[in-house]
């Protein structure tokens, strides 16, 4: 399983950067709205991601169900949203992208990855405090 | 190099239905920022971190292989990744805004429960109402966010030509 998902990282970051999508160029010209490569990019992605996983469903027929969460929509997943498409807007590092700059060791990922890690211990701290003043709390 | 773009469309849409197949998990980036943190005892005090890691080994392991995968490029493939990032590092309070851009990353994308694979990717594909809302929402945001900088406060976009 570790080796299965390690090799299956290894398949994503190589995608991502031969998609051009960790390119600054690439991005800029997306935010820009001076190049159409990323959104072409995105939109087939979304398309081929859409019927191929359809067609997994079908395939596998009768089996065990597909390990497929469903997000709550909450007012979180518009107001988080918006904070993310700032910090992505400014340095063109969304998740995958960053962590693959990680590994190259540019300074600019590094930094960003520091504040990242900082964002999701801030949400961790909002989190624990948002559900110990929830009466659902277990 | 790189390749055209339906090219790297198919080869990037592929990608969830092979975490579903290859993994039996779905596709997803930014929780693994919680288990980098979780992987500290210090932060592990607060509570939210303090969950069995265990069950979310093979989603470090994804983030390995990406980590890898642009250390290789880099490495042995010479892949020229350090002229072609923002070039923030080199302004005045630079350093300050990649941080504040990464916290924003790291809050937004928790808050949201997704970023580009886990909401624009995954969730779209299995017609989730709240991914849909949630990409379309940081396309917009980073697009504006972008438009903004640059062209307002003419600000921290060098080697973009």
């Amino acid at each position: 399983m570790i080796l299965r998902s390690f090799l299956y990282g290894l398949y994503f970051g190589t995608v991502l950067i031969l998609s051009g999508l960790t390119s600054w160029r690439r991005m800029a010209g997306l935010f820009n709205l001076q190049d159409p490569h990323v959104l072409l990019v995105f939109s087939t992605a979304v398309i081929v991601a859409f019927v191929s996983t359809y067609f997994l469903t079908k395939v596998r027929g009768d089996q065990e169900p597909l390990p497929i969460p469903t997000k709550a929509f909450t007012s979180r997943t518009v107001y988080g949203s918006v904070l993310f498409g700032v910090g992505w807007g400014l340095t063109g590092l969304c998740p995958g992208p960053l962590y693959v700059h990680v590994g190259a060791g540019t300074p600019t990922a590094l930094l960003v990855l520091f504040g990242a890690l900082l964002g999701a211990i801030i949400y961790g701290v909002f989190d624990e405090r948002f559900s110990r003043s929830s009466p659902v709390r277990s | 190099m790189q390749l055209p773009w339906y090219l790297s469309g198919i080869l990037l849409g592929l990608a969830v239905p092979l975490a579903l197949w290859f993994l039996k998990k779905p596709l997803g980036l930014s929780r693994n920022l919680e288990h980098l943190c979780a992987l500290f005892p210090p932060i592990r005090r607060i509570s939210h971190f303090r969950y069995a890691l265990g069950r979310h080994v093979w989603s470090l392991a994804v983030l390995g292989g990406i980590v890898s995968s642009g250390l290789i490029a880099r490495v042995v493939l010479g892949v020229d990744f350090e002229s072609d990032v923002v070039q923030w590092v080199n302004t005045e309070n630079g350093t300050f805004i990649l941080v504040v851009s990464g916290v924003l990353i790291g809050l937004g994308t928790r808050l949201a429960q997704g970023c580009t694979s886990g909401h624009g990717l995954t969730g779209i594909a299995t017609r989730q109402k709240s991914s849909l809302i949630a990409t379309a929402t940081f396309f917009a945001t980073a697009i504006g966010t972008f438009l903004f900088t640059a062209h307002i406060l003419h600000a921290g976009f060098g080697g973009m030509r």
